[in-house]
């Protein structure tokens, strides 16, 4: 699993940058390193990973950059480093969702953890997003009707409550829901439950 | 000559051998006495009544001879002088026979001159006192002279200057009372040579330039420092040599004069002033370093930062039993001593700043400053966003003082533009891609000029009013709300204490220009 995740490093100084890349790719991880924002936004292509951005860099800031990785909607967990802890900084960068913001210099062990913790969290959460992926799609075939219908079953409306609310019979709400539960590919409605769980703030 | 003829009178002069003596040789006398420019009378025993004069008197003391003659001779003395005279004088001539002595006498017209007498008793056959022969003389001149050349000599002795005679052979033959203090108390009986009043190493200083000069010109003026350790710590400067060409002074000895100072105590209250001022330097420099502190701790942390990296991962390797190769054991240990010499310069930097030193004078290129103040300062600008637009001559420009003390203005004064800046905006969140701000720039550069070198930095942070510009090097006068204002106040000092000037342009709106002229090291270009 390690294998298919990369380190993106981006720092201006070259020799920090180095030292870093050295000790994770000494760690087992893939590591690729970039100068600076600008040249991160250039080569990055959405590989998973997470991201060690130093907030102090000439020309875009790693603030800036982050900012900019969430305007573009790509997926990747940032770890921020500091040279001097700057309370304003840390604040806005955990605002904006990052894992963590570390100064410099740290101890390599707790780094790497953190990485290996980055990584495994965003594995998870890729997983989940193509579960989430997938079941939207299964959702996404369901009628008009059939939607309707599904809304009132997780709500936990038994058949004839749902016939009255839509005004339609009780034989129809039974066809529908067979449609339901065979579209979103589930066989029981306690699967069905836990699927639209996964789903719920997107529906 | 009147000397001669009061000289030439023998002391008893027999009244029959004056009586009796030839006719032509009476003429002769009376001749001679009727014309000569001294006075010539006789008085009577007792009262010193005038019993006869020469022309001389009348002319002298403005009395006619009928005026004068039957009063006492004494009547025309200083009160003073008539009471010596009573009391004294006319006791000692009745019992020595002659007596010479001076007196101020009355003009007609009022004020007194002085006087010499020479009186001579002529006695009788029975050694009775028969008149008083008196020969004076008009000494005014000569007593004023007298005067004039003891006062003189008094002011030599008190002066605070030490003040030396000397002969053509540089034999000492007087010291005042300053340069006996400090060159010790010697007797003039054995002319000590100069040499071994001033030490070997000054004397032949002076022996080789200033005598010579002196000689020649009948001075040498200038400043030539006399080095001890005769005089401890004293410091002693040769200012002026005066060479008499009166024959006579040099026959006597005191060919040459020595005039010195003892600078002692003024270059202790300069150095009192200066170790005040460099010390006013020092603290404002130390706290600058306490605004700057969190910029630099960042420059320390980062190398400290790689090298931890390096090293903990390797301890951490090994730990878990990887074998290193060669190379990369090589790459490593190469990592960290870069990055230890690196945070090791920095330190340096940063001590050279926060050291005590006196004031040194170096030849020093500023081109170096400038790239050290630019370092010091880098984290500063970055986290203020603000450019420092550099634009310098590739050739080496040379000036000669403290090149720590020149960080520090540039320091003061870049840092003032910053400030006038303002804080940093934070806009993160709102633009896609924000951009540094490029409107926050301060421009350094240097211009070389015929004999300075000019420095310019300038900023387009909103200008200073008027009033303000003209206080703004004053101590204690700032514009910032935080500020003790003596930034500028110093480092005008410091610029001034580098012969050069600073001044402040501003056009009240937008931009505000500092100017410092430094003077060119004089020493040749450098390559």
């Amino acid at each position: 699993m390690i294998d298919q995740n990369t380190v993106f490093i981006v720092d201006d100084d070259q020799d920090f940058r180095d030292s870093l890349a050295w000790l994770i790719e000494g760690a087992g991880h893939k590591v690729v390193t970039f100068e600076s924002a600008e040249a991160f936004l250039f080569g990055y292509g959405r590989e998973p990973g997470c991201l060690i951005l130093d907030v102090r860099m000439s020309g875009m800031s790693g603030l800036q950059l982050q900012q900019e990785i969430i305007d573009r909607g790509y997926f990747i967990p940032v770890i921020m480093i500091t040279g001097h802890g700057d309370v304003a900084m840390a604040v806005q960068a955990m605002k904006n969702d990052a894992v963590d913001f570390i100064e410099k210099p740290f101890e390599d062990v707790a780094m790497l953890e953190l990485i290996d913790r980055t990584l495994a969290l965003n594995n998870k959460q890729l997983q989940q997003q193509s579960q989430h992926d997938s079941i939207m799609q299964c959702w996404a075939q369901l009628s008009r009707r059939e939607n309707d219908v599904a809304r009132l079953v997780i709500k936990g409306l038994a058949n004839r409550e749902i016939a009255e609310k839509l005004s339609i019979s009780i034989k129809t709400v039974e066809i529908h829901r067979s449609r339901v539960m065979s579209k979103m590919q589930v066989k029981r409605l306690a699967e069905l439950m836990d699927r639209v769980a996964v789903i719920k703030a997107s529906i | 000559m009147p000397n001669n003829l009061s000289d030439a009178l023998p002391s008893q002069v027999d009244k029959d051998q004056l009586k009796d003596s030839g006719a032509s040789s009476g003429e002769r006398y009376r001749f001679l006495v009727e014309h000569s420019g001294d006075i010539i009378s006789t008085h009577r025993p007792g009262d010193w009544a005038y019993t006869s004069l020469n022309p001389a008197l009348e002319h002298m003391s403005g009395y006619s001879e009928k005026e004068l003659i039957g009063r006492p001779a004494y009547d025309l003395f200083h009160p003073e002088d008539a009471q010596a005279m009573k009391n004294k004088l006319i006791p000692a001539i009745y019992h020595h026979g002659t007596r010479t002595f001076r007196y101020r006498s009355r003009h007609k017209e009022g004020g007194y001159f002085w006087m010499e007498s020479t009186h001579r008793s002529i006695r009788g056959d029975n050694g009775e006192l028969i008149e008083i022969l008196a020969v004076t003389r008009d000494i005014s001149e000569q007593v004023k002279n007298e005067e004039l050349t003891r006062r003189m000599a008094s002011v030599v002795d008190a002066s605070y200057a030490l003040i030396l005679y000397c002969n053509r052979k540089h034999l000492v033959s007087y010291m005042n009372a300053a340069a006996t203090e400090v060159f010790g108390r010697t007797e003039f009986e054995q002319r000590p040579h100069l040499k071994n009043v001033l030490g070997e190493e000054n004397y032949s200083a002076l022996d080789t330039v200033v005598f010579s000069e002196a000689a020649q010109r009948g001075r040498w003026k200038g400043s030539l420092r006399l080095k001890g350790p005769f005089w401890g710590e004293r410091y002693l400067q040769l200012e002026e040599v005066l060479a008499h060409s009166r024959e006579d002074i040099e026959r006597e000895g005191n060919f040459y004069s020595l005039i010195v100072r003892d600078l002692t105590e003024q270059k202790l209250a300069e150095k009192k002033v200066r170790d005040h001022q460099s010390e006013l330097i020092h603290a404002s420099r130390l706290m600058v370093m306490g605004e700057m502190a969190s910029g630099l701790a960042h420059e320390i942390n980062q190398p400290l930062a790689t090298t931890l990296n390096y090293s903990r991962g390797a301890i951490r390797k090994l730990e878990q039993g990887a074998e290193f190769s060669q190379e990369s054991i090589h790459k490593v240990f190469s990592m960290v001593v870069k990055q230890a010499q690196h945070a090791a310069d920095i330190v340096k930097r940063l001590r050279s700043l926060v050291q005590k030193t006196p004031f040194q004078r170096r030849d020093f290129c500023l081109q170096a400053t400038v790239n050290e103040v630019e370092l010091l300062l880098s984290h500063d600008l970055w986290s203020q966003e603000v450019r420092l637009v550099l634009d310098m001559p590739q050739k080496d420009l040379i000036i000669v003082g403290d090149p720590i003390q020149i960080e520090q203005v540039l320091i003061n004064l870049i840092r003032n533009s910053m400030d006038a800046y303002g804080p940093v905006q934070h806009r993160a969140s709102q633009q896609s891609v924000p951009k540094r701000n490029d409107k926050r720039k301060v421009w350094l550069t240097l211009i070389e000029k015929k004999s300075n070198i000019e420095l310019l930095v300038v900023d387009h942070a909103g200008g200073v009013e008027e009033d303000m510009r003209e206080r703004l090097f004053e101590p204690y006068v700032t514009s910032k709300s935080d500020g003790i204002g003596m930034g500028l106040s110093i480092s005008r000092s410091i610029v001034e204490a580098h012969s050069g000037q600073i001044r402040v342009e501003s056009d009240c709106e937008k931009s505000t220009k500092f100017t410092i002229l430094l003077p060119k090291s004089s020493s040749k270009d450098s390559i």
